[in-house]
Parts: structure tokens; sequence; C-alpha cells
């Protein structure tokens, strides 16, 4: 399958007190019709800012975007001017976002809000445009579409504003919808709906979808391929199943290890948190000297406090950043 | 849910919402009354911690009143009675309007007030329009050009209007606007004498009213941009802002449709407070415009030592503020969806 | 001392405070050392009346309408501002910080009483309530001082009492309770210094806001009849605005660029004292 979006090598950077820090370095990714691609990571790992870097909706400054491309069917993104960049926004790549409370406008009806999405990227009558709505209420299971499209956001459970935005960024039936730890603010039943439905509308709306997450059993459900990031940073790339048989970095490992058994109990699963690896992210401004993960790493060993391990692809395809790895293959 | 039912319970949920609007309401109401019951008591406070008796306040510096009418008077407040009747007395006759005589102008207080309101009215809807209006925009101005240039010179702007006594703004206005070009009238409401049709007369009492309003809105003209600024700041770091620059929106429709509907809401509860700087002011800023307003009637009531007038129109002036404060609640109450009691 | 080097250090990174801070200071440099400089009693008739500043150096200023020189009628009146502004600010701090704290600690019904009382404090007009009280009790400094405090405590007293609220839920607090401190110890000596900063910063601002009261009223004529203010000046060139305007500008000048220096200051020690606000 050849892909619609490719990312290479992109840099992204936050204006400190001291000159400029480098929280997303060299990433590089791509997403295929259909496909589901996880980004997986804790908080600080630069896996939201990279989400947001793809569809630059960081506010800049103090964010800036060093380097790199970011190739929509083979158009630079990065290049686009505001206008351009405008179009594409909410048209051919969408966003929804962690706090289904707080990311709908408290002052506007939700079928302003999703009317407005039409409208700004479709020549379409509003008349028109608010029965698309109510249809796309209807299509993200709202009960009771037609009132409900007149009705502001506070009257709405978390979950029913989740699938407001969902609604609301498929309007113009994006080809890539970046999911921002969709169902992290949601409860644990209403995490399973919302994924169901993303699933059931990939299927019928074919977009590829980006999703961001630090719940493992999330990206078991949904994703065909993970991206592991630590400290800016991809240190483990692989397809689902190989990745949570046998990891490969020692970080992943961590991650599964911290991760309580899988599908034991339907509850614990769905609240897998990655958070029982000892230490903490490092600070982008003070990234030690050689691997990232080097300070919090059991199997550390001297070349990795020098040396920096480049993200390398192995005989069987799938790709790490981690000595270990490198020299066992080699 | 059939449709019988689905009815029923939209009749039930509009029903418990007008009951709940009908408690709000009744509170609110209730609430007000006290304020203003306490603002009376608060009064009859001063006039007793007032040196001499509360005639000798009223009346006897006011001169004109004959010895008979004080008497009639002692005996009208009660003064030979135990102070709590006497409150009660006070308090009584306030209930029924009754704020007493102005010997000076010959009519009763109410009368007074009555007549001055008018003027005072349009100058205080036409500053809070002003000053709401220009803060609001240059707020906005501000917040999207954040750091630059412009955004410093509207900080410093507003700076300046904090700290300028709106008295001395208003005499300068009138040497440069009306001594110096000539553009604009500095005194009175109206041109007396004139001949003209109600056209001209209009045009004629928005001339009058042109620099009387930008003085008394100034200082809230500033209130308003720094709080419109910060306002707008905040609702652009919200999550909802990002989500509106995910669907595509331009910076300007972010700008007014999502950002600015939500910056305003505060500023509409600083309305309320407005209301009573703006009564005090009024004072200051009627009696340098020789505006026929409640401001100039306090100042003639300060020259003529007529106690009895001051203190009804600072009577009047809290009820005033506490409509008004009514009214921003109500208006707010609609204006933003989450209160549900309308 | 290092605490004040680092305050100072944060201070002055805004330039802007740091212009309201000189330009206070000279106006506390006029009020301490100019009737020393330039002395006379501003009521004097010192000159021919109607002489515009520059024209002669020895009233570089000019004189008003009866010839009392103007300079010294703003130096006087500097002294005058600055001291209505301070005593008012301080009676209003006193007041306001007892109401304020009684409510915020105590709770209860103390506090619904104490917030009811402010609440009426709040609803009438504060300027109007002030002139009434000044011209009921005779004006005179003391009348004066004690009508705008009687005005400005109510925003201490809200202050003060939103700052106990909080502080008296934090972990230090309750452990004096725990270990059994008296209630006067524990308000005295634990809360209150910790409510010091935004208590100092709305200081700033309501000496600020006392000053342009006093204008505004001596303006009015209800000044104290036997001093010399900005606002009594301006209320005498208003006579005489239509030919010699400098006579109400001048004033008008010194009270805006005193009422200035305090907001500046007010806004510099808002960003020194509670760093944890300065991103905004």
């Amino acid at each position: 399958m050849a892909p619609i979006l490719e990312v290479r090598n992109l840099r992204t950077q936050f204006s400190g007190p001291n000159g400029y820090v480098t929280v997303v370095d060299g990433v590089s990714l791509t997403l295929a019709q259909g496909e589901t691609l996880a980004i997986v990571g804790e908080s600080g790992s630069g896996k939201s800012v990279t989400a947001m870097s793809i569809l630059r909706v960081l506010p800049e400054p103090p964010a800036r975007i060093a380097g790199g491309e970011v190739l929509l069917e083979g158009r630079d993104l990065l290049k686009l001017d505001e206008e351009a960049m405008r179009a594409v926004r909410g048209h051919q790549i969408s966003m929804i976002f962690q706090e289904p409370m707080t990311s709908l406008n408290p002052v506007m009806t939700i079928g302003d809000q999703i009317v407005e999405a039409l409208c700004e990227h479709r020549d379409i009558s509003q008349d028109d445009a608010f029965a698309e709505a109510v249809a796309l209420l209807e299509r993200v299971r709202i009960p009771d579409a037609k009132r409900r499209v007149l009705e502001y956001p506070h009257r709405l459970s978390g979950g029913m504003r989740q699938r407001v935005m969902i609604a609301m960024a498929l309007a113009c039936r994006p080809q890539i919808l970046i999911a921002d730890e969709p169902t992290t603010a949601l409860d644990v039943t209403v995490q399973a709906q919302i994924l169901t439905l993303l699933a059931k509308l990939q299927s019928e709306f074919g977009m590829g979808i980006l999703l961001i997450t630090h719940n493992l059993g999330v990206v078991a459900r949904v994703a065909q391929r993970v991206m592991v990031m630590y400290a800016g940073r991809v240190v483990e790339e692989a397809p689902v199943g190989p990745l949570f048989k046998h990891p490969l970095h020692p970080y992943t490992e961590g991650l599964l290890g911290a991760t309580p058994r899988m599908h034991s109990d339907a509850e614990e699963g769905a609240r897998q948190r990655l958070v029982d690896i000892p230490g903490t992210v490092p600070l982008p401004d003070k990234l030690p000297p050689g691997c990232a993960f080097a300070p919090r790493c059991p199997k550390v060993f001297d070349r990795c406090l020098k040396e920096r391990p480049e993200l390398v692809t192995n005989r069987d395809g799938r790709k790490t950043a981690c000595f270990l790895t490198q020299e066992r293959t080699a | 849910m059939t449709m019988a039912t689905e009815s029923v319970g939209a009749g039930a949920a509009r029903r418990a919402s007008r009951e709940r609007l009908a408690r709000y309401l009744a509170r609110r109401f209730g609430q007000a009354a006290i304020t203003l019951i306490a603002i009376v008591i608060l009064n009859f406070v001063i006039l007793h911690l007032a040196p001499g008796d509360a005639i000798d306040v009223l009346a006897g510096e006011s001169g004109g009143a004959g010895p008979e009418y004080l008497a009639q008077m002692r005996k009208s407040y009660g003064l030979d009675q135990p102070i709590y009747v006497q409150m009660v007395q006070y308090l009584w006759n306030v209930a029924q309007l009754n704020f007493g005589f102005s010997f000076r102008n010959n009519v009763s207080v109410l009368e007074l007030i009555m007549s001055r309101l008018p003027a005072t009215l349009l100058l205080m809807i036409a500053s809070i329009l002003l000053s709401f209006t220009a803060g609001v925009l240059l707020g906005v101005f501000a917040a999207r050009r954040v750091n630059t240039f412009a955004d410093n010179a509207v900080s410093v702007l507003a700076l300046l209007c904090y700290a300028t006594p709106l008295f001395w703004f208003g005499l300068m206005a009138i040497v440069l606007f009306t001594v110096k070009l000539g553009w604009l009238p500095g005194n009175g409401m109206y041109t007396i004498a004139a001949n003209f049709n109600w056209f001209e007369a209009t045009i004629d009492v928005l001339r009058h009213l042109a620099l009387p309003a930008l003085s008394l809105a100034l200082f809230h003209m500033a209130v308003y941009t720094r709080l419109m600024r910060a306002s707008m700041l905040e609702i652009y770091g919200l999550d909802y802002i990002r989500t509106a620059r995910a669907k595509g929106l331009s910076q300007r429709r972010i700008a007014f449709r999502h950002v600015l509907p939500n910056a305003i809401l505060p500023m509409v509860t600083m309305l309320g407070l407005q209301v009573g700087a703006l009564l005090g002011g009024a004072v200051l800023v009627e009696t340098v415009f020789g505006w026929p307003g409640l401001g100039r009637l306090a100042f003639d009531a300060i020259l003529q030592r007529d106690h009895n007038l001051l203190i009804g129109i600072l009577l009047f002036s809290s009820a005033l503020v506490i409509v008004a404060n009514l009214i921003t609640d109500l208006v707010y109450a609609m204006l933003d969806p989450r209160i549900e009691v309308a | 001392m290092q605490a004040f080097r680092d305050f100072w250090r944060r201070y002055r990174r805004k330039t802007s405070a740091v212009i309201g801070l000189v330009l206070l200071l000279f106006v506390f440099l006029v009020a301490f050392v100019g009737p020393w400089i330039v002395p006379g009693d501003p009521w004097d008739m010192a000159t021919m009346p109607f002489l515009w500043p520059g024209t002669n150096a020895e009233f570089p200023l000019g004189s008003d309408t009866l010839g009392r020189d103007i300079l010294t009628g703003i130096i006087h009146g500097s002294r005058v501002s600055l001291l209505i502004g301070f005593a008012a600010t301080l009676a209003a701090l006193g007041l306001g910080v007892t109401v304020g704290a009684l409510a915020g600690y105590f709770r209860g019904w103390i506090d619904d009483v104490l917030m009811r009382i402010t609440e009426i404090f709040q609803t009438v007009p504060t300027f109007l309530l002030a002139v009434v009280l000044v011209a009921i009790f005779k004006p005179s400094m003391t009348t004066i001082v004690l009508a705008i405090s009687a005005v400005t405590w109510p925003s201490i007293a809200r202050l003060v009492r939103a700052e106990f609220l909080s502080l008296r839920e934090r972990e230090f607090v309750q452990s004096c309770v725990v270990i059994g401190m008296g209630e006067t110890r524990i308000i005295f000596r634990q809360i209150l210094p910790n409510c010091l900063p935004p208590i100092i910063v709305m200081s700033s601002v309501m000496v600020a806001s006392a000053i342009l009261t006093e204008s505004g009223l001596s303006f009015l004529g209800l000044g104290d009849p036997n001093l010399m203010s900005w606002g009594t000046m301006i209320g005498i060139g208003r006579d005489a605005m239509r030919t010699a305007w400098y006579m109400s500008a001048l004033p008008g000048v010194a009270i805006l660029i005193t009422v200035l220096a305090l907001n500046l200051v007010g806004e510099g020690l808002n960003d020194a004292l509670n760093p944890r606000l300065k991103n905004h």
C-alpha cells in the first residue's frame, strides 16, 4: 500500500529561557489508507507534539518546526502558507483530542460547530450543512440527533462529546484522522464504545488513523503498527503482534512489563498505564549525552552512556534504536 | 420513546425550567431587598453619627426652614422617640418614597431627583456603551497582536486613562474642543432658545453629550481594554480554540466567533459594578460640563449644604446600582448557556 | 537580604516598573525636599495674577487668579496627596484586614454577617458615599482620610478573606491547629504573613485611587480648607479656564504622574511578588 502520509525527519523545538529546546527530534513515519498507526510513550515523550506538528496547530511562537518534511500525497505541508494549510486542516487531515469536556466551544451549539467545519471546506448551503450535521451525529450513534444538534456541549456527557468531536472531524471525509489520546479521559465502558466506533467508521470512510496513546490495551485493540517514542525520538517501530510478543528495545520491554497481564480482566486491561518503569522521562533540555533511556535502562552498558544509538532496520524488518539489539543482529 | 411520552417529557422539562427561573428571580429579588434595607439603615447611621441631631444636619444648615417646620419634622422623624423607633420611622418614610423635602429648592427630594434622572441616565448609558465597545475593540486588537508595538501602545494608552482624573480630562477637553477648536459645546445639555426641529434637537443633544460621555467613559474604557485583552489571551490557550484551529478556521473567524464571545462573558459582570462608579463620577463630570443630572444636583446640594437632598441622592443611586446588578445577572444568565435558569 | 536581592532582580526585569519607581521617588523627593528649595505659603499672593508659565524665572510655573505661585502650590499639594493617599490606605488596611481575616478564619455566621456588610459598602456608589460623608462631617484632613478608607476597605476585606479561606486549609496551618497553637497566634503569625504579597500589591493601587478620590473631593470644594491640594488648584483654575488653562492643567499633570507611578509600581510588585503569575 502506498502511504498517503509520510513524515521525514521531523524536528520541533520550543523556545525556552536559554534558547530553543528540541522536543521532537528526527521522527519519521508513514501511514497508509485504512491503516492505524499507534504512537506510544510516557507523557513528555513528544508524541502529542509530533501529532500537532503534522497539522501545524502548535502555537508559534513558542513552538517552531525546525526541520523535516510532512508529505501528504507527496505535497510537503511544512512548505505551505497559512491559507493553504488551513485548507488541509479539518479537510484532508482532522484531529480529535484528549479532553472532550473542554474541546468544544461552550457557548456554541454542537450543530453550529459542525456546520462551521462543513462550510469552511465545502461549497454547501447553511441548510444543507445543518442536515448533514444531523446525519453525522446519527453516524456517530448519538441518539435523538435532531434534538441534540441544537444543544450546547455542557448538556452532553464526556463520551457523547467525544462522539461530537469525531463527527466534526469526519465532516469533510478526511484522508487522515489524528486521534490524540481520544479515550484517556473517558470511563472504561465508554472507552470501548468509542474505540469500536472509530474502527467501524474507519472501515466505512477508509481513512488512515494516527493514534496517540499511552494505553497499550488500546493499541492492541485497534492498531496495526506501533511506534514507541522516548524523549522526542523513535526508539522502536514494529507491527503490533511481533512487538507485543517480542519487544526489542528495553524501554518497550519495560512498558509491556509495567502493563498488568493483558486481557486478564477487561477493566484492568483498559486501565493499563505506562508508569511503572522507575524514574521519569528526562526533560528535553537535560538529555544525557548518550542514549536518553540509559539512566533508567536495566541493561545499560558503557557505550550507551557515551554514544546515541540511531534507529536502524534489523534483518526482520523491525526498527530499533538500541545498541543491544543492533549488536545482537549485527 | 413514543411521540406522546416525548412531548410530555418536554412539557415537564419546560415547566421545571420555568420554576427554576421563578425561584432564582425570587431569591435574587429577596437579596436585593435585604441589601436595600441595609443601605437605608447605613444612611440612618450616618445621619446619627453626624454632629448635632438628625434635624440639625438635615435642615438646620439648609436655611429657609422655619421653626414650625423643624418642629413638625422632628415630630415626623420621631426624634423624641427611642432610637430604634426612629429607625423604623425612617425606614417607613423611605419605603413610602418619602425622602424628605428640599428647602432650598422648595420641592420634595423625590421630585427633584426624578426631574434630574433622565439626563443622568442618558449620560450613563452613553458612557457605558462607549467604554464597553471601545474597551472590547481595543482589547481584541491588542490580544491579536500580543507583544507587538501596537499591543504596547494600547497598554500605555490604557495606563494613562487609568491614571487621569476624569474631571481634569473633562476640563482639558473643553479647553481643546470647545475653546481652541470650537468643535463641540462644553456646557449644558442643549442649546438654549434654539428653534430646532426634532432631528436638529437630537443632534444638538448628542453634540453636547460627546465630551461628558467621553470623560466619564475613559476610566472604564481602560478597565475593559485590559480585562478584554487578558481574557482573550486566556481563552486563546484553551482546548476548544485548538479544536477550532484544527478545523481549519481562519484566525479572524477564531478570534471573533470563538474567542470573543467567551472572553466577553466576564466583562458583563463588570457592567453592574461600573454603574456605581459612574454615578460617583457623574458628580464630577456633570459639575464640569454643567450637565443637568443627578451628579450636578449633588454638587448643588453640597454648595447649599442641603444634606437631606444629598442623602436622598445617595439612597436613590444605591437603589439604581442594585437594579443594575440584577439586570447584569439576568443578562449574564441569558448569554451563558451553561447557566440554566432561563 | 538575599530575598530582597531576588525581589529586586525580578522587579527590575520590567522597564515600566522601573520607570514607575523612578517617577514615584521623584514625587517623594518633591514632597520632602521641595519646601526647602521653594519656601513660602501656597496661599500667599506672591506676584501678579495670571502670570503664564515660563515668563518669569522667579515663578517658573506661573501664578493663579490671585497671584499665588503655582510651583509652591504643586509642591505643597504633593505632600497633601501622598499623606492622604497613604493614611487613607493604612486606615482601610486596618479595617479591611481585620474584617477579611475574621471572616476567612472563622467562616460560618461571622463570615456571612461580615460579607453582607462588605457587600453593602460595595453596592453604595463609593465616590458619592465619600462625598456625603465629607460633606456631612465637615471637610478636614481627618474626615477625608476616614471617608476614603470607609469606601475602600471592602476590596481589601474580600482579598484577605479569600486568602485566609485557602491558606487555612494548608498543611502548615492545620499542623498549628493540631499542636494546639492559639488562634490569635495562628492568624497573626502563620496566615497573615503569607497573604502579605497580594495585600502589598493592592495597597499601591489603593494609594493611587485614594489620591484620585481626594483630588475629586477637593475639586468639588470638599478639601481641607487649610490645605492647598492639587484638586483645589484645579478647582481654582477652572474659573479662568478659557484664558489661562495652564492653572488647571499643571496640577492635573502632577496627579497623572503620581497616580501613573503608583500603578506602574503596583504592576511591578505584582510581577515580582507573584512569580507564578509572570507568564501571563
